[in-house]
């Protein structure tokens, strides 16, 4: 039965799911398990606004789910699965993301932050209370890694980019103010007009192309990586990119012409003008055109 | 339009927000366990936000290489196992192997033999080698596409690659028979391979894939006899696989555009510039995968593309250097889906992958023929003089002599 603000499950459910997920084996408390069986449930309520169905439990990973409670709880057995079997998956996946082991002590973090620390109220708070079974607790675990490191890649880039800021603001500085000739007039004009017709374009691109776009130009995600994100083919990613670019050409180009009265040959001058001097152009900006303030999502 | 995104995007994390997807949205979304809803909502931020995008692709790291994620493996259609495609197929290739087998011997009396110069990728593709009877058919090759075509070559390119794809034996395997320097390999190749053309003797050793040029060549010298009539009686031997070697690859449309094209003079410069202009025509060649048919490489109008659909529609890599070593290039060996090597006169040696392509140093500004790639680190080059270059570096040094099993 569930209903209201307050998600109450059936005996009978939870005891079905209980089996599923053969959390016996741990000597998991059923209690635990019908908390962390709630808990999803109300995550699964807060983001869609609906109840969820019992075919909602079914698509959990409940083995999974009842392994987490186990370590949370504390239980032995369960922590000697989790070491020998989740751990070293955690390791490799550290070591994947940089070879040189840096991300081997966010490795060990995530393990300390997974063993948790006793409250005031001797309660123990661990990482796996945020583990909610809607995927595997390996898959769970990298997701928690990758966003660790690019929390920590983000901080020593804004750190690097504040000891830069002199020097690029010199070296801004060293450029005329006015440009010395005609030519350089009409090459700020023309990227300008690029850039006000890129971000134009690329806003108006279906969701999904833009995603790709990102991945591929903005985080250098192979064709395959891409397509694992996107559930294609790496041959399918291939062909949109493609399209996508003609399209962009073409729908730039239309929005010259239309828009700014431009001739095909201004046209050509306006990409030549981009394409030897990019300058401040950066799609990369223009695919997240909104700045927000940081709400530290790190868990 | 390439070089303009390329340019221009640059990998910022960006600023997290408060509808950045958290660690669990993200692993439900690889692992399929999104309802459709929660997926677009999910896509739609992705596809704004570098922050999240960066996190997809840290995670994408970190999943081990056999096991792609729950939603490729389910979104993924592999038509090729519908029953009924597993009897229709062969008999589609039969049909078009017989129509091939009967068109076949017209277009080989009207082909001047060629001499047999160790190597037919160069006998073709290279100036300094050509042999007389090449002039001839580029001469009367149809003109150039217009400019608008040129930028398309990154896009899908249906009716030129359709075109490429018509099955023309005669055009298959064009790698050379091994000269007296050539590589072990060759020496213990097997004869046939399920991805390999299957029309003419003398099919490339393991890890070299065969190169097919694009233009509409003079009859190809196959081992050992270097006339037409030698290239007709292997076709003709082989019906079965004139219908099915998705390696032949004519490339009807895009010789059309190809031939003619002269001294429209070196593009790209430095840096990661693309050739905008065409050097003294050349054809443009094609590279299959030797593990995968539906991989390849060529170049094309002093571009390296990519297709990872039979040729379907190909993708422009971009070049770190100067563009016209690509005109220069002779012939190529693709190992893996993944690398694909080239080579040609002056010691060009080119490597790409399917995020682009560099030359790489050779000690010898000499004229390479042909090339055995086994991996992205290792192949062997045949210079035009028979000497042979190894190396198993990825190209930073090379050694002379007889390649041992590298």
């Amino acid at each position: 039965m569930v209903g209201g603000s307050k998600i109450a499950l059936d005996d009978e459910l939870v005891q079905r799911l209980y089996r599923k997920a053969g959390a016996e084996r741990w000597s998991l408390p059923i209690a635990s398990f019908r908390r962390a069986l709630i808990a999803s449930a109300e995550r699964a309520v807060a983001a869609s606004g609906r109840s969820p169905s019992a075919e909602f439990f079914a698509t959990l990973h409940l083995d999974d789910l009842a392994l987490a409670c186990a370590c949370a709880d504390g239980i032995d057995s369960a922590w000697e699965h989790f070491v020998r079997e989740l751990r070293p998956q955690l390791i490799r996946a550290a070591d994947a993301l940089d070879r040189t082991g840096a991300a081997r002590e966010l490795a060990d973090a995530i393990y300390g932050d997974l063993y948790g620390v006793r409250s005031a109220d001797a309660a123990r708070k661990s990482l796996f209370d945020y583990f909610h079974g809607r995927s595997s607790l390996a898959t769970w675990l990298r997701a928690v890694l990758s966003q660790r490191y690019v929390d920590r890649l983000r901080s020593m880039r804004k750190f690097t980019a504040l000891e830069e800021e002199p020097a690029s603001a010199a070296a801004r500085a060293t450029l005329p103010s006015t440009p010395a000739v005609d030519d350089d007039i009409d090459r700020v004009r023309h990227a300008q007009l690029i850039e006000g017709a890129l971000r134009r374009v690329i806003a108006a691109l279906d969701a999904r192309d833009r995603l790709r776009l990102g991945c591929y130009y903005a985080q250098d995600m192979t064709l395959a990586a891409i397509g694992r994100v996107t559930g294609e083919h790496e041959a399918t990613v291939s062909r949109h990119l493609a399209r996508t670019r003609r399209r962009i050409r073409e729908a730039v180009e239309h929005d010259l012409r239309t828009r700014h009265g431009l001739p095909p040959a201004e046209i050509e001058e306006c990409f030549a003008a981009v394409t030897s001097d990019p300058g401040e152009l950066n799609l990369g900006e223009l695919l997240a055109p909104r700045k927000k303030a940081s709400s530290g999502r790190s868990i | 339009m390439e070089r303009l995104l390329r340019e221009t995007l640059r990998a910022d994390p960006g600023e997290t927000g408060a509808d950045c997807l958290e660690a669990e949205t993200v692993a439900a979304w690889f692992d399929g366990g999104l309802t459709q809803d929660e997926r677009e909502i999910a896509q739609r931020h992705l596809a704004d936000c570098a922050h999240c995008q960066s996190l997809l692709a840290a995670f994408v790291r970190t999943e081990p290489a056999d096991q792609p994620s729950s939603a490729v493996a389910r979104s993924r259609f592999v038509w090729w196992r519908v029953p009924a495609v597993r009897w229709i197929a062969p008999l589609v290739g039969a049909a078009a192997a017989v129509a091939i087998w009967i068109a076949l011997p017209e277009r080989q009396e009207r082909r001047p033999s060629a001499p047999s110069d160790g190597t037919v990728a160069v006998a073709e593709q290279s100036p300094p080698v050509q042999s007389p009877s090449l002039d001839a058919p580029r001469a009367t090759a149809p003109a150039p596409p217009s400019d608008s075509a040129r930028q398309d070559r990154g896009g899908s390119a249906t009716d030129r690659g359709a075109a490429a794809d018509s099955v023309r034996p005669t055009d298959v395997n064009r790698s050379a028979p091994a000269p007296s320097g050539a590589t072990a390999e060759a020496a213990n190749a097997e004869p046939r391979t399920a991805n390999a053309p299957q029309t003419v003797t003398g099919a490339p050793p393991p890890g070299t894939s065969f190169m097919v040029p694009e233009t509409n060549p003079p009859a190809v010298p196959s081992t050992p006899a270097p006339s037409a009539a030698a290239d007709a009686q292997a076709a003709a031997r082989a019906p079965e696989a004139r219908g099915g070697a998705v390696g032949a690859i004519a490339g009807a449309g895009i010789a059309g555009g190809r031939a003619g094209i002269a001294g429209g003079g070196r593009g790209g410069g430095g840096g990661r510039g693309v050739g905008t202009g065409v050097g003294p025509g050349r054809g443009a060649f094609v590279v299959q995968t030797a593990s995968d048919a539906s991989v390849r490489w060529r170049i094309n109008a002093s571009v390296v593309e990519h297709s990872l659909d039979g040729g379907v529609s190909w993708s422009a890599l971009p070049f770190v250097g100067d563009a016209a070593v690509l005109e220069r290039l002779v012939a190529g060996s693709s190992p893996s889906r993944t690398v694909c090597w080239f080579v040609g006169g002056g010691g060009a040696v080119v490597i790409a992958d399917d995020r682009g392509s560099r030359p790489l140093p050779f000690p010898e500004a000499t004229a390479l023929v042909q090339i055995n790639a086994t991996s992205a680190a290792a192949a062997a080059v045949t210079a035009a003089d028979g000497r042979v270059f190894v190396t198993t570096d990825g190209g930073i040094t090379w050694r002379q002599g007889r390649p041992q099993n590298f």
